[in-house]
């Protein structure tokens, strides 16, 4: 029995052995070069804002070992869940609502049209005067960032869900209510996802924008701080820390998308 | 035997024939603007100008110059950064998209430039530039050119292999492949990039003039915040809005134009 499961097992690591250094091979070589590239540039001393990269890796854990990093990091992530779950939920909501009733879309599609096309960061001034430089300001702006994309990503998948799968639903006797629940929401599912994914990615930027315009707390405060004291090292250490939040959370959300919607791709 | 025409509840069938979107869609606007109107005149808040204020601050912009000046040294920033990244993202995707090997290399550092914030860069470039307008080019092109270059490189893989090897069958040299094979395939997906691409630079305009001068739109939005005349910012915006929505809506109807065989899936 053991045997019968090792097997297998070890087949597939030996193939994944196999094809380490075609897959990773080309990968490891661009980071390889582009790290020495960077510590190169950084000794060229071309400028105080470009650091080497030993330089920036010893600042990153100087932020966190001091605890400087850590708390920034939380508030971040605070405003950010807060507007990205706003902006999902909200979003799904009125994109399904636009996709079954004609005159939603009607009346809608023009703001949505131009939301999706408008520079957002234009907007922040105007969440100043608004709600202050508190927390709404910077929930707003995580939210106008994500919502558009997640609205329109469920309206197109839900109205223009292949039509084959809505005939056989209703050949089969389903109900309106089955209809939507089954077919139409699980069929977007793909594209909703797309659009969740996509909305993180803009949520994150539009955090890091807010805060670099309200600049007290949070990531972008921290951009602001190192940018405007020419704090090359921390300046980048501090980059490479959003980069890897924003890499992380596109992840979670390709994990999702593949574990909810299994079928697509 | 005839088959009976199966009848379901599509929602399109519900689409009457006599539907008439443009009716709805002022109702909208309009009443968007009566509401906005109400809320300023009603809230008697610093923060909250009406309508009118605001379409009356719009004009006093424009006749004063600050506005149209400002659009001059904004349009400025955004065409030439623009299309340095449209130059250089076209190059750069057939590049990645033409060889494998080289786009496997770099996908690592396309996914981090997907996900990188580029305002958060922006200081970067200022340190090393200088408060100028180089710096405001610079950042315009940071912003725009990776999208550019993501969607002209996927343009290019997805380009149906069927197509590839009939054209290499026939006898297609390298160049030919490309110039009559690939760029005509990837052309949708380059299109859906500048498209996206002016999006962002649009973004871009406005952070370097927000972080780096005292110049340009991004200046006047925040410069009016600060002095608390939010009629000013508010017409400010509005202009902003506007010229990106119609810029954008001028490149879908180029993309529809130019592009009448097949869908895309746009890479955001």
């Amino acid at each position: 029995m053991n045997g019968d499961l090792a097997s297998p097992l070890v087949g597939a690591v030996r193939s994944r052995k196999r094809g380490f250094l075609t897959v990773f091979g080309p990968r490891l070589a661009a980071l390889g070069g582009a790290v020495l590239l960077w510590e190169i540039l950084g000794r060229l001393k071309i400028s105080v804002i470009i650091p080497t990269v030993s330089g920036a890796v010893k600042a990153w854990f100087d932020l966190i070992l001091s605890g400087k990093l850590g708390p920034h990091i939380v508030v971040s992530l605070g405003y950010f869940a807060a507007g990205f779950f706003l902006a999902v939920f909200v979003g799904i909501l009125l994109g399904a609502l636009m996709a079954r009733y004609q005159l939603i879309e009607d009346a809608l599609d023009f703001w949505i049209n131009l939301g999706m096309s408008a520079p957002m960061l234009a907007f922040i001034p105007l969440l100043i005067i608004l709600f202050g430089l508190g927390d709404a300001t910077r929930v707003a702006v995580t939210f106008l960032f994500a919502f558009w994309v997640i609205v329109v990503n469920t309206f197109t998948g839900i109205r223009y869900l292949d039509p084959a799968l809505v005939e056989m639903a209703v050949s089969f006797g389903a109900s309106e209510g089955q209809l939507f629940w089954k077919i139409r929401l699980l069929g977007a599912l793909p594209l909703i996802m797309a659009g969740i994914r996509m909305g993180v990615g803009r949520a994150i930027k539009g955090m890091v924008n807010g805060e670099m315009l309200i600049t007290v707390v949070g990531l972008g405060a921290m951009v602001m701080h190192y940018g405007n004291t020419f704090n090359g090292e921390y300046l980048f250490a501090i980059i490479a820390t959003i980069t890897v939040v924003a890499l992380v959370f596109t992840s979670l959300i390709r994990f999702g998308h593949r574990r909810l919607a299994p079928w697509d791709k | 035997m005839p088959v009976p025409e199966l009848t379901y509840p599509t929602w399109k069938s519900r689409r009457s024939s006599k539907r008439r979107p443009g009716l709805v869609r002022g109702v909208s606007i309009a009443a968007v603007i009566l509401i906005w109107e109400m809320v300023g005149r009603a809230s008697d808040s610093l923060s909250i100008p009406t309508f009118t204020r605001t379409a009356s601050a719009w004009v006093e912009l424009m006749a004063s110059g600050r506005l149209p000046m400002a659009l001059l040294i904004s349009g400025i920033s955004l065409i030439s950064g623009l299309l340095i990244a449209i130059l250089l993202g076209c190059t750069v995707g057939l590049a990645l998209g033409w060889f494998r090997k080289l786009e496997q290399a770099f996908d690592v550092y396309i996914s981090i430039l997907l996900v990188l914030p580029m305002m958060a860069v922006a200081p970067v470039v200022i340190a090393v530039l200088g408060l100028n307008l180089a710096s405001r080019i610079v950042i315009v092109f940071l912003f725009a050119v990776v999208i550019i270059m993501v969607n002209v490189t996927t343009g290019v893989q997805t380009v149906s292999n069927d197509l590839i090897l009939m054209a290499r069958s026939f006898g297609a040299s390298n160049p030919q492949l490309f110039r009559k094979v690939l760029l005509p395939g990837a052309s949708p997906a380059i299109v859906a990039g500048i498209r996206l691409g002016i999006g962002r630079a649009f973004v871009g305009m406005i952070a370097g003039e927000m972080l780096v001068t005292a110049v340009g739109l991004g200046y006047l939005l925040l410069e009016y915040a600060g002095l608390f005349k939010p009629h000013y910012t508010f017409a400010t915006l509005i202009t902003v809005i506007g010229l990106a929505a119609v810029v954008m809506a001028l490149m879908k109807r180029v993309e529809k134009r130019l592009i009448t065989w097949t869908q895309i899936n746009v890479v955001d």
